[in-house]
């Protein structure tokens, strides 16, 4: 939506550049939109939008992707907090990341249109990333219930089952359902969680490689 | 994998370019699907044939990953490409997906149904997906795990697949 009045404080224009970025993107893909069209969502002029946007097109979306990403960590972060037990807030925790991602119009676009985008931060290398920041992000969500390296494992393989069945349904698990999360934390993470006694040695302390940047195509 | 053209293919087949086209109608896109499909079943019926001899679940868990590691960090063109060029390949092995997390289910059920002291009320059929997601998941992103170390993938085995079809025993073993 147009942003009225231009003498907005730099954090507002960031803003409506942002939420212009991720309508362009929900309405011509990644690739094909480019800092004008962003400039003329956000009604902005286009010195303006490129001041906004020191970076360019690149430097843009690597903002817009972590702003988001840091919003569905916030919202499995709260809807743990809520929970009244581990198990809850494990299947409210899933629940919650489910309806957050599928809010993100521009999200649904890239993954039906331009999934070679996508996929390549959610498995091999990249999911090993991805498993990195979950569980440095998250793993403190749960030592309410959880000691560190417990919690560390219990988040670890949340998130492998989340990206499991997110890129690959199953009808009995609706991910966005917290009944159908509970019945898949009782049934499949719970009996992992050892408390204090013999971690798996594989939750690591060390980051995975960072992925080698390459030039936009 | 860009550089490769549909010529640079027919040249090292030995074949004419419209001979390719006439096997492949799809063009390059419809080779790399292909080349995939073929490489993922090339692997799976080699699973078969080294997990034949597993003599229960935790065994037969333990030979899946250390078999699929090695094939995925041993499959030069696949690394060359995850490397390089991950998003040419990655929607047509993930495509792949659904029927390999199948299959492995189907390979891990007998094995499930016959486990020790299994948790009461058991689903077969549903641990069996599970335990073949897991698998994945673990083969393609160990997440700083050692596959090719047995004891550690035993133990990976024992403390994050075992323990959701088997009670723990007494003994702690």
């Amino acid at each position: 939506m147009p942003v009225s009045t231009r003498a907005d404080g730099p954090a507002a224009v960031r803003q409506a550049v942002h939420d212009a970025a991720l309508a362009c993107i929900s309405r011509y893909g990644v690739a094909k939109t480019n800092l004008d069209d962003v400039a003329a969502e956000a009604g902005l002029s286009r010195a303006a939008a490129y001041r906004a946007c020191p970076g360019g097109k690149q430097a843009l979306l690597a903002s817009v992707f972590a702003t988001e990403a840091t919003a569905v960590l916030k919202s499995i972060a709260d809807a743990v907090a809520e929970a009244d037990d581990l198990a809850g807030g494990l299947a409210a925790g899933m629940a919650a990341a489910s309806r957050r991602l599928g809010s993100i119009e521009a999200l649904r676009f890239v993954l039906r249109y331009e999934p070679e985008l996508v996929l390549p931060h959610l498995s091999f290398a990249g999911l090993d990333r991805f498993l990195f920041a979950a569980s440095a992000a998250l793993t403190p969500a749960l030592t309410r219930w959880l000691d560190p390296a417990a919690a560390r494992a219990t988040v670890e393989l949340c998130a492998r089952l989340f990206v499991s069945h997110w890129g690959n349904p199953d009808p009995r698990v609706r991910l966005s359902d917290p009944d159908q999360t509970l019945r898949l934390v009782e049934d499949f993470v719970l009996p992992t969680i050892t408390r204090g006694n013999t971690p798996d040695p594989g939750t690591r302390g060390i980051p995975p490689t960072p992925r080698p940047q390459k030039e936009e195509q | 994998m860009g550089k490769t053209a549909v010529d640079d293919v027919a040249q090292e087949a030995r074949v004419s370019r419209a001979t390719v086209y006439r096997h492949f109608p799809g063009g390059k896109d419809q080779l790399i699907r292909d080349t995939v499909m073929w490489e993922t079943a090339h692997v799976v019926e080699q699973l078969r044939e080294t997990v034949a001899e597993a003599k229960d679940l935790e065994d037969l868990l333990v030979e899946t990953l250390s078999f699929g590691h090695r094939a995925v960090s041993t499959h030069e063109v696949l690394q060359k490409v995850l490397e390089t060029e991950p998003e040419r390949i990655l929607p047509a092995l993930l495509s792949e997906t659904p029927w390999l997390v199948e299959l492995l289910a189907s390979h891990l059920r007998p094995a499930v149904a016959a486990a020790p002291n299994r948790r009461p009320g058991l689903d077969v059929e549903a641990t069996g997906s599970h335990l073949a997601r897991l698998v994945l998941s673990f083969i393609t992103a160990p997440g700083g795990r050692d596959l090719e170390d047995r004891e550690a993938t035993r133990s990976l085995v024992r403390s994050q697949l075992l323990p959701v079809v088997m009670t723990p025993q007494k003994d702690g073993s």
